[in-house]
Formats: structure tokens, C-alpha cells, sequence
């Protein structure tokens, strides 16, 4: 069905480039997501996309792969007009996609989902399935992946998915090749792997287009990088023409020091707020960490390493097995989501689509949803009251809207996050607990939600952040704990802050091993 | 046993199925000296028969991660245009009856598809058409099917004879289309992650349309062995095999979600099902206990096959 007959082996016309992109504009209701992006790729040329959550980088991928159409702008494939109606005629085209979302269907093994509509076939049209997975198993082999076959798709971990993900893409032998955040869940040797098979491809003559959060990678492995921010491209330069600073400027739009709040020098005499001491959880191990007054303390980690389970567990959502959490000194049974609303802990949930809002209910209901029961009488809501509360929060909050009656479906991603805020922040808890807090969210509503933080750690809350963002947990936190199969593998102080230092420890044990060898 | 890709597991899952049916036996032999008689083993190919067609059909739909309640309108459709159309028709009324299943299908399909109505809802809707239209040609048992059918199709009820026969190619070809086709797989990909089947290029629509056509086929030619059996139509005489064909395809392993299940398994699951029922009657129990039983192996099968599917959403 899908025949690619090795077209990047074949000459093409020096002229073209393989892909050039020309004023590509994307709009989802009234969210505007890219704006007239312009930008092209040469055969041969590794090209780094980046850009911050929220910037339009996957929508542009998505485009360019045929997942859906662009709704202003035109495409072109080595010079002719290229406008994919599906995946499939993108990948027919010669452009693959391995996605930061997988696409490992989970009831088929690795190998049938490597070869999935592609399978070698015998005269009858019937699959030779021990021809697939010795196929399989060789081009693992030769990339050097450890995975086998015959492995079920569901048993595989996040970094495995990805690994079949990038492995599937690039045994096409694409034109173009494009990676969504392929290294976000894998080890630093495993992204060594990934970056020499795309340097593979690169030498036989195929595009490869790479989306990464991780700065050091990009300047490592890039040709060349381009940078989107709030769906317009701010930079697009060639490898030694930009430097950390520059892609930083290009994303954010200014310089970090004006985004974080500044940090108090010293916060060892504060008291300690939260203390939690050898509590384990499901996909955690035991874990011991306090949080003094007015303090930041960051989680970091590849995906998957514990931080929903952790996330999950502060916020009371599922229990932590043994150990001890105290608040102020004072042990508490964090046993319930009420339990720790009532202790003080709020605290923000990653998916506000699914666990944080009702999206068709407008903002004053969403709002006071948390703080219902003290805006009530014998369970009559005070409308006036509510009203009132409502108000209040839009405005201190900065929630842009046409009023508190509004839906919260049409606000953008930011704003939503905002009223997330509002509903948890309407009494100032003692303990803020944020997993992914500004996942989705475009610059200046990132810089209003950091703003927000500082004013809370200003008086005395102390905040717990779990976040994938690098700029974020290092621009944010005093202390950051980097995660590894749910233990914390070290503890960097606000001097030691680097991305470097993070991603060693962040690889486990065995990747600090790697390094120092 | 290490897994060798999708098929071996999915073998397994038959098993359970398997024994039930084998179990039921022995303890039918034991009971009743008539269960093993050739007399009786012919009478339980010719009752498998229907039941296993159907349940096939529906398990392809299953396996694709949608529903097919109208399997049994369309078993009482076939019946009913049979019966009514035979006599003037002759053999002419079999294609007539497969055509008017696979429009059935595309009904179904053609809501799913086109309007994006809910499977469960679309095909339960269907099955209130159909129902009527069997109603409005047929208002109550009867018409006739000449014994020329019966006597071709069935002869004298042995064992090894043309339903049989049916059965091991129906299940047979099935099982080559899931174990080693593109297309068997594509309808996996769809029950298992329809997004990521997708992205992986599946044709989400046309897999659509296809699962609801062999279902919709398939219960004719379960429908057509009903009339013939009974050598008349009857509008209502399919009401039970909705519930029973999905029975049959849970018990043999089939997840209701999607993208698990083997072919076997179901035929094993019919087989199981039609031996209840047939033991019931030799042990001559009462018949309302048989629906009880039915029902309770029912949500047995779904505990049992039951799995933990929490992939975490990386």
C-alpha cells in the first residue's frame, strides 16, 4: 500500500529545496495557532524546530504530514505543490512522521506495528510473519535499539513507544523525516542512538526536521534552527549563525530574567511548610522532600519517571502507601482530595481539559466551583454573591474575556489556565501544588501565571513544580529533585541550575555511569 | 510461550471457551444417553450453525472496536423475505436475502460513517427498522420455504454434511483474513487505538463500512439457515440472536472495546452457548433457567477476559 522506492537516493533538482512551507496560517475556532509561517528545508539539512508548548510547532508538523489541512498558505515537496489529504498520501509522498503522541497500536507486537501496512507479503497477498520479525529484529540491530519483535505494543514503556515511533518513521527512508519531541522520554543514550540514525539519514540525502525542548540537543544535531513563538517565526538561522541566547529570545520574546519572578537569596530560616518523609506511591518509590515557606521546589525528569504518580498523590487524587506528610509540623492523612483541600494543599491538575473544567459552563460557574459550599446557604447558591466572587477573580487574575458569563471553551489556552488558578487560589492555600501548570500556554499568560507564583511564595506559600519545561523549573525553582523510575536520583541548589546537570541525572544511575566513563 | 505477534495470543484466548463447550458435553453424556447420539450431534451442527455465522459477523465488528445490535432484525428479515419470496422465486430468494443484509450493513455504516452517530445507537436504530420492515412483509409466522432448501442444505441432518462444511470455511477464512492480511489487521488497529490507527494510515471509513457489510452478509446467511430450518419465515425468530451472538463472541475472548479477540474463540463460544441450551433440554430443565444461566456465564465471560488497559497516557 505504501510504496516508498527509496526516493531519497534519487537526484533532485538542486534548486528546490525538499520542503518549503510559504505564509502556512492555522486557526482552531477562534485560537489562532500559526501565522503566515514561511520556512524551508534542504535534502541533506537537519532542521530544529523550537519553540515553547503552545507555539504551534506539532500543528505545523501535523500540516506538513498531512493530518489536517493548512487553512491559508501553500506547501511544496522538491518544487511541486504538496497538499497531503491524509497521513497516508503524505507518507506516499515521502514525508514521515514519528509523533510525540505514539501511534503504537497496542494488541499488535512491535514488529507488526514497525512493518503496519507494509508487511512483507507472500503471492497470495497473506503476511509472512516470521520474515517480519526477523526484519524487524534487524533493523533494530542495525540502529542499535534494544527491542525485540515480538513484544506487544501495550507492554512497552513511554521511551520504548518512542523508539518504534522514530524506528518506524525512519524505515521508510522518507524525504523528509519529522520528529515530534522524539527524545523528550529517552535517556541520553538513547538519544545518542536517535541522533545518529538521523545523521544516517541525513548522509543519504533526506530532510530531517526535529522538534526539540532540548537546547543543548538542538545546538548539537542542527543545521539549522528555526524558532515559532505564539504561531509567528521569529528566527530562522544556520548552525553557528544563533547561539543559546538567541533561540531563548526567539521563544519567549524577551530575556528570561524579565519572565521569572526574582527569587529571594535566602529562605533556610523560613519554617518548613511541607514535609513529606518515605512516602511511597504506585510508580513511586519512597520519597522524602520539605518545602520551607515562600519556597520552589522543581521536579524534573525524562516523561514518565513518576511525576503524574507524585502530582496525583500531593493533590489527594490517589493515596500515598506509608510514610508521613506534615503540614506545619502537623501530620495529616492525605487520603482524599477534600483531605488536602482542607489541609491547605491546592493544587493544579496537567489536563484542565479533563480534570480542571467544565468547558461549557462559563467562567463565573468555573470559578467558584471549589469554593461552592462556603457560597452557599442550606445548598442554595447566592447567585449575588457568586457573581460577586466571580468579579473579583476575573480581575485579579487577569482572566481576558467578554465577561464572567462567557464559556470557558472560547478562551485560549492561557486564560483557561487562569481561571484553573482562580478556582484553586480563591483562599491562599499553605502548599500549591503545580504539574505541567502552563502546558498549552502562550507567552505573555506564562509571564502573568509566573508573576502569579511570586506573589504566592511572596506570602509565605510554599509551591511544588512538576514540570517537563526546562526554562520553566530553572527560571522558577531554589531547589530542583530530578526523577528516575520514580526515585529521586539527585538535588541540584539554584547555583548548579543547568540543563546539562539536569539531563545527567535525569538518565538514572547507569547514564551518570555513561558520563563520567 | 513466548508470543509470536498477535496471532498466538490471541489463540489463547479461545481456550476457556473451549473447555466450557468440552465440559458441558462430558457432563451432558453422563447425564443423558442421547447427548453423544448421531441424531444429536447432527441437530447440534444444524443449531451451532446460525449462532456461529452471526457471532462471527459480529465479532468482526467487535474486533473493530464498534457494536452490531442488529444482527437479530436482520436473522428475522432474511427469514421473512424467504419465506415470503421462495415460492415464486425459487433459488432466486437466496441472493435476494444476502442483498438485503448487506444493505442492512450499509445502513449501518452510512449513519456511522456519514452522520457520526454512536455505533450502539446507530445499529440499534437500525434494528427497529428492520424489525419492521420483516413485520410489515411478513405480520406473522409463516409463508414457506419449499423442502427442496431443507433437503439440499440440511439432508438428513448428519454431521457431516454442507452446515458443517460452511462453518469450517466461514471460520476458516476469517482466521487467514486476521492472522495474515492487511486488511485483518487494519480492522485490529482500529478497535485497539483508533487515533494511532490513523495516524498509521488506516482507512478509518472504508474498515467501517466493511465490518458493518460482513456483519450485515453474515447475518443473512445465519438467517437464510434459520428459514431453511424451519421452512418458513417469522419476523420475530431473530429478537434472541443479538444478544446471544455478542454473548458468543465475549465468551470466546472478544473484547467489546476493540482489537482483541480470536476467531476461534467465537466459534468455541457458540458452540458452548448451543450446548447449553441443548443440555438444558435433554435434561429437560426448565427453559426460563436457561436465559439465567445464559446471562450469568455472560458476565462470567466479561469478568474473566476482563484486563487492565490503564495505558498510562505517557
Amino acid at each position: 500500500m505504501i510504496e516508498i522506492v527509496s526516493p531519497a537516493l534519487k537526484p533532485m533538482p538542486a534548486e528546490f529545496p525538499r520542503l518549503a512551507v510559504a505564509q502556512v496560517s492555522k486557526a482552531f475556532g477562534a485560537n489562532k495557532v500559526l501565522r503566515d509561517v514561511s520556512f524551508s528545508v534542504r535534502a541533506g539539512e537537519i532542521v530544529s524546530l523550537v519553540g515553547e508548548n503552545g507555539a504551534g510547532k506539532s500543528t505545523l508538523m501535523h500540516i506538513c504530514a498531512g493530518s489536517f489541512p493548512a487553512d491559508g498558505g501553500a506547501m511544496a515537496l522538491d518544487g511541486a505543490a504538496f497538499r497531503p489529504a491524509s497521513p497516508k498520501a503524505a507518507r506516499r509522498a515521502g514525508v514521515a512522521l514519528a509523533l510525540q503522541e505514539t501511534s503504537i497500536l497496542p494488541d499488535l507486537s512491535v514488529g507488526e506495528n514497525l512493518f503496519f501496512g507494509d508487511e512483507p507479503r507472500n503471492g497470495l497477498g497473506f503476511i509472512r510473519q516470521k520474515r517480519l520479525h526477523e526484519a524487524a529484529d534487524a533493523q533494530f540491530a542495525e540502529m542499535g535499539f534494544a527491542l525485540k519483535s515480538t513484544r506487544m505494543g501495550s507492554e512497552l514503556s513511554a521511551a520504548e513507544r518512542q523508539m518504534v515511533e522514530i524506528a518506524k518513521a525512519i524505515r521508510l527512508k522518507p524525504r523528509l523525516l519529522i520528529l515530534d519531541e522524539p527524545t523528550a522520554s529517552l535517556s541520553s543514550h538513547e538519544t545518542e542512538l536517535v541522533l545518529a540514525a538521523m545523521a544516517r539519514l541525513k548522509a543519504q540525502g533526506s530532510a530531517v526536521i526535529f522538534i526539540s525542548h532540548r537546547l543543548d540537543e538542538v545546538m548539537e544535531a542542527a543545521d539549522r534552527a528555526v524558532v515559532l513563538k505564539d504561531g509567528a517565526l521569529t528566527l530562522d538561522a544556520e548552525r553557528g549563525a544563533f547561539s543559546r541566547d538567541d533561540l531563548i529570545r526567539a521563544m519567549v520574546g524577551r530575556t528570561l530574567a524579565d519572565i521569572f519572578p526574582a527569587r529571594p537569596a535566602d529562605l533556610a530560616v523560613a519554617p518548613v511548610r511541607l514535609s513529606v518523609a518515605n512516602a511511597a506511591a504506585a510508580g513511586l518509590k519512597p520519597l522524602s522532600f520539605s518545602l520551607r515557606a515562600g519556597e520552589v521546589v522543581g521536579f524534573a525528569g525524562l516523561e514518565g519517571q513518576g511525576q503524574r504518580p507524585l502530582a496525583r498523590a500531593l493533590s489527594g487524587i490517589t493515596p500515598f502507601h506509608g510514610g508521613e506528610i506534615a503540614i506545619d509540623g502537623a501530620p495529616i492523612r492525605l487520603t482524599s482530595v477534600a483531605r488536602g483541600i482542607a489541609a491547605g494543599i491546592a493544587s493544579i491538575p496537567d489536563d484542565r481539559k479533563h480534570e480542571g473544567l467544565a468547558l461549557d459552563l462559563p467562567i463565573r460557574m468555573n470559578v467558584s466551583l471549589f469554593a461552592l459550599s462556603r457560597r452557599s446557604s442550606w445548598g442554595w447558591l447566592a447567585h449575588a454573591l457568586e457573581r460577586r466572587f466571580a468579579e473579583t477573580a476575573r480581575q485579579r487574575f487577569a482572566i481576558r474575556s467578554t465577561g464572567i458569563d462567557q464559556p470557558v471553551r472560547q478562551l485560549s489556552g492561557g486564560n483557561q489556565q487562569k481561571v484553573v488558578f482562580a478556582r484553586w487560589l480563591a483562599e491562599t492555600p499553605k502548599v500549591l501544588v503545580l504539574y505541567e501548570p502552563t502546558k498549552g500556554v502562550d507567552v505573555g499568560a506564562k509571564t502573568e501565571i509566573y508573576r502569579l507564583i511570586g506573589d504566592l511564595t511572596a506570602a509565605g506559600v510554599a509551591v511544588v513544580l512538576i514540570s517537563a519545561d526546562m526554562l520553566e523549573l530553572i527560571g522558577l525553582s531554589d531547589r530542583i529533585h530530578v526523577l528516575f523510575e520514580g526515585a529521586v536520583t539527585g538535588t541540584l541548589a539554584r547555583p548548579e541550575f543547568s540543563e546539562e546537570a539536569i539531563m545527567r541525572l535525569a538518565a538514572g544511575p547507569e547514564g551518570v555511569l555513561n558520563h563520567a566513563a | 510461550m513466548q508470543p509470536r505477534g498477535s496471532v498466538c495470543p490471541n489463540l489463547m484466548l479461545g481456550l476457556p471457551a473451549l473447555l466450557l463447550a468440552v465440559a458441558i458435553g462430558a457432563i451432558a453424556t453422563t447425564w443423558s444417553g442421547d447427548f453423544m447420539s448421531a441424531g444429536n450431534l447432527g441437530n447440534l451442527v444444524n443449531r451451532v450453525l446460525p449462532l456461529a455465522i452471526a457471532a462471527l459477523g459480529e465479532a468482526v465488528v467487535l474486533f473493530a472496536g464498534r457494536i452490531d445490535l442488529s444482527v437479530g432484525s436482520v436473522i428475522s428479515l432474511s427469514t421473512a423475505i424467504l419465506g415470503v419470496t421462495s415460492a415464486q422465486l425459487g433459488w432466486l430468494s437466496i441472493p435476494l436475502v444476502i442483498l438485503a443484509g448487506l444493505a442492512c450493513g450499509a445502513f449501518n455504516a452510512a449513519g456511522v460513517i456519514l452522520l457520526r452517530i454512536n455505533p450502539l445507537i446507530m445499529t440499534l436504530a437500525t434494528s427497529a427498522v428492520v424489525k419492521g420492515i420483516a413485520l410489515l412483509l411478513l405480520p406473522s409466522p409463516g409463508g414457506e420455504v419449499d423442502y427442496s432448501f431443507y433437503d439440499a442444505f440440511y439432508g438428513q441432518d448428519q454431521f457431516f454434511g454442507w452446515p458443517l462444511l460452511l462453518i469450517a470455511v466461514a471460520f476458516a477464512a476469517t482466521f487467514a483474513i486476521f492472522g495474515f492480511t492487511r486488511f485483518g489487521r487494519s480492522i485490529y488497529a482500529l478497535g485497539s487505538d483508533g487515533r494511532a490507527a490513523f495516524a498509521n494510515g488506516v482507512n478509518v471509513p472504508g474498515i467501517d463500512l466493511s465490518v458493518f457489510l460482513i456483519s450485515g452478509g453474515l447475518a443473512a446467511v445465519a438467517g437464510l439457515a434459520v428459514g431453511i430450518k424451519i421452512l418458513s419465515g417469522d419476523p420475530l425468530i431473530g429478537d434472541s440472536f443479538t444478544l446471544d451472538a455478542i454473548a458468543a463472541a465475549v465468551l470466546g475472548g472478544v473484547a467489546l472495546q476493540g482489537g482483541r479477540g480470536s476467531v476461534f474463540g467465537v466459534l468455541a463460544g457458540a458452540i458452548a452457548l448451543v450446548l447449553i441450551g441443548n443440555a438444558f433440554n435433554l435434561l429437560e430443565l426448565n427453559t426460563n433457567l436457561q436465559q439465567i444461566a445464559k446471562g450469568l456465564i455472560f458476565v462470567a465471560a466479561l469478568m474473566l477476559f476482563m484486563r487492565g488497559r490503564s495505558r498510562s497516557p505517557a
